[in-house]
């Protein structure tokens, strides 16, 4: 590594210890007080200050006297993340990354990005998560290379399984001489990105100021390229602290980035999948991370009615309006009569009969790797497009249409009017189905559902996650017609505790839209990391959460009741680590006790829609606001 | 012996193991219909969550992971065969963990939940 600098960290440090100190001071408090003795900076792991009340990030910054000579390196990693047009920042802090922490709260003046204080690295990255699926450009993380990045490792895995760009930033000591204390030993590792390489699309660790610039800007045009996936530069902390020497500060320049365009499938595959699904008896079209943009959803629209196909919705984003004529999601006859499946951005592939002709686009196809079986059982496809679902809709649209003759056509309008029937009857089935234990305690799923769309109905909103399984009510009784109405479950692998981090994550991508966010929040994935509501509140991130508490982890009391009835053992033992009772957990308390408004628990039915028309008035008002709410198991 | 009585025997032999296979399968359905006496609410409501039941059916029985079974389950014939050879997800409860008489009552149990309401008089359930 390549350093020079005219004054380097530890001497820096020592030098600029009182001016640091300064600068660390709220402004008000400054103001009050210019010719106060220097304190010492807090050291790592000390206990947190109070800021005076009042006092946020948003702060305007206080002009303190310059260090000992021109800028330090991560002033200008921090030009380069500004080129790169990150909103946030999220992170726990960490002596690791102390200088580009520092910089981005006086350098950058916290804004572009704004720091956002998490209180877990597993909620950083999730949050980073929720906020790329509503806001469809990534959010960066700044974390320990160590216990940082261990702590995350879930998220990550999430985000790499559901082809959702994180852009991570880990901090490390490379430089072994230069290490201080106990703790910067055991915050160093010779490969931080090692941990997490198995299940990020791209890392590197580089070697100079220079090298952050390229590789930096690489890694996001990688993390935004079909498939995309998140990536991880570790940033080395004397690169961070040491200033910049004049003849390395002449070379600096941030390159230029150009996002790749997705690859588009090949033009005879195309022609291909066209005759099959234009010939096709009873085609249907299954979608899971299929609308990658806004964009997407008027594509599948398209196509699907120059076919008059059948839409199974995976849900992987918002990809087909809920009660458009041709979503058939709710149906099973659909599948069962299909002679062309054609997938699209599928996370596996469904069974289909033998005979029935299969066609796959799918990014995935182009960057597969081994460890982590992700990938899923092969498909035995007829067609398979490596390619990017959404570029190629408008060429399998126009590939459709030239293939559409008057008989096809009479055909497409028979078919259609026999899937229109079926969707109304789906949701007469649905709405009737919805009235069984319409007044029961604990509250059914149905009811919570259907509570919650009577407030919202009329507002402009956004589901942005779902945690714990509510019987697909949602989305059987509420009318999602926008892009931005739901922004996708996360994947099939989602492990517990990615629904809160990621419900704040969208609903902070929302808020400037002034758009009700709404998140079903089970009881389980709320206790895993639930200093993420802290962060909501602090930051004031408006998000309606109703509790879908159902004091277990239900799909494991099944696992545990299959495994005792197969070994003709006592099935009723299967409460036993599988339940949260005794004591119940009060989640409204805890959400209170992080500063978020919170009602419940909630047992009456009738009581719900008023907690609920209190709940959204905080969340009109910009603020974070839970309901806990005792339900039924699913 | 010769090729052709080795045969015959096969024969006999298996309509043997058939007849029988059906008699048992048959028992079953048969029996609760004709010696299972009414059962009891209360008492099948206990035992529909000792038993885990209403994690997949909920509380009501009205459905969740596994289907709704209440207010009209099966008749009790076949209520009783099903849940000693389910189809699909659900765990199979042999006699060893449920009687047939534990499993009259928690049919007495789905039998007593209400109707739902008309959906005309929930506002909440109109298109």
């Amino acid at each position: 590594m390549s350093r020079k600098p005219a004054v380097n960290r530890r001497s820096f440090l020592k030098g600029a210890a009182a001016t640091g100190a300064a600068a660390l001071v709220p402004h008000a408090a400054a103001n009050a007080a210019p010719a106060a003795a220097p304190q010492a900076a807090p050291a790592q792991g000390a206990g947190p200050t109070t800021p005076p009340v009042g006092v946020r990030e948003v702060d305007p910054v206080v002009e303190v006297e310059a260090g000992p000579a021109g800028r330090a390196g991560s002033d200008f990693m921090l030009d380069v993340l500004k080129s790169l047009d990150f909103e946030y920042v999220a992170s726990n802090a960490g002596s690791s990354f102390r200088g580009l922490h520092e910089s981005i709260i006086n350098y950058g003046h916290n804004q572009s990005p704004e720091f956002l204080t998490c209180c877990h690295e597993e909620s950083s990255v999730a949050m980073a998560h929720g906020y790329y699926k509503a806001e469809g450009k990534p959010m960066a993380v700044l974390c320990h290379g160590t216990v940082g990045l261990q702590h995350a490792t879930m998220a990550v895995y999430n985000a790499y399984c559901d082809r959702v760009p994180v852009f991570i930033l880990a901090g490390n000591h490379l430089d072994a001489s230069e290490r201080g204390g106990s703790v910067e030993w055991q915050h160093s590792v010779q490969d931080a990105a090692a941990l997490v390489r198995d299940f990020v699309k791209w890392d590197d660790t580089p070697a100079s100021l220079g090298h952050f610039a390229e590789s930096a800007v690489r890694a996001y045009k990688i993390a935004m390229t079909p498939p995309m996936g998140p990536v991880v530069i570790v940033i080395d902390a004397h690169l961070q602290e040491d200033l910049i020497a004049p003849e390395v500060a002449s070379r600096l320049r941030v390159p230029r980035l150009t996002v790749a365009t997705p690859p588009q499938g090949d033009s005879g595959a195309v022609a291909e999948a066209a005759r099959l699904l234009v010939n096709a008896t009873n085609p249907v079209i299954v979608a899971d991370r299929a609308a990658r943009t806004p964009a997407g959803m008027a594509l599948l629209i398209e196509l699907a009615e120059t076919l008059q196909a059948s839409v199974i919705d995976q849900r992987g984003r918002m990809n087909f309006p809920s009660r458009h004529p041709l979503n058939q999601t709710l149906s099973r006859q659909p599948m069962a009569d299909a002679d062309v499946i054609l997938g699209l951005e599928l996370t596996s592939f469904p069974r289909a009969r033998p005979g029935v002709r299969l066609i796959s686009i799918e990014s995935t196809a182009l960057y597969i790797k081994s460890n982590y079986q992700d990938f899923q059982r092969y498909a035995e496809v007829d067609v398979a497009m490596a390619a990017d679902a959404e570029a190629t809709l408008p060429a399998l649209i126009d590939a459709c249409r030239r293939l559409v003759t008057d008989d096809r056509r009479r055909a497409f309008g028979e078919r259609r009017q026999r899937l229109e029937q079926a969707h109304v009857r789906g949701l007469e089935a649905a709405r009737a189905e919805a009235a069984y234990a319409w007044d029961a305690s604990p509250i059914s799923t149905a009811r919570l559902a259907a509570e919650v769309w009577a407030q919202i109905r009329n507002e402009d909103w956004s589901y942005v996650s779902e945690s714990g399984n509510t019987s697909d009510w949602v989305f059987r009784l509420w009318n999602f017609t926008q892009p931005y109405h739901h922004t996708g479950n996360s994947s099939g692998a989602t492990g517990v505790g990615y629904g809160a981090p990621a419900g704040v994550g969208g609903a902070l991508a929302n808020k400037k839209r002034g758009r009700i966010s709404v998140n079903i929040q089970s009881d389980g994935d709320f206790l895993y990391a639930p200093g993420v509501w802290w962060t909501a509140a602090h930051h004031r991130i408006p998000l309606l959460a109703v509790m879908h508490n159902n004091r277990a982890y239900h799909q494991e009391i099944m696992h545990i009741q299959r495994m005792a009835s197969w070994r003709n053992r006592d099935i009723t033992r299967a409460h036993i680590g599988t339940t949260i009772e005794n004591p119940d957990v009060d989640f409204a308390r805890i959400a209170q006790g992080m500063g978020v408004h919170a009602q419940g628990p909630i047992t009456n039915p009738n009581e719900l829609g008023p907690a609920i028309r209190r709940a959204l008035e905080v969340v009109k008002g910009g603020e974070p606001s839970l309901i806990d709410v005792v339900t039924q198991p699913r | 012996m010769k090729t052709w009585m080795l045969m015959l025997l096969a024969v006999l032999v298996l309509a043997a193991a058939g007849a029988t296979a059906q008699t048992q399968a048959q028992t079953p359905a048969q029996a609760p219909a004709q010696t299972t006496p009414a059962g009891d609410a209360d008492a099948g409501k206990k035992l529909f969550v000792s038993l885990g039941c209403w994690t997949c059916h909920g509380y009501e029985g009205q459905g969740g992971a596994g289907p709704r079974i209440a207010p009209r389950p099966l008749p009790r014939a076949a209520f009783t065969r099903y849940v000693r050879r389910p189809s699909e997800r659900m765990p199979n409860y042999p006699e060893r963990v449920v009687s047939d008489e534990q499993l009259g009552h928690i049919h007495a149990y789905l039998q007593s939940r209400p109707m739902p309401r008309p959906i005309e008089s929930i506002p909440l359930l109109q298109p």
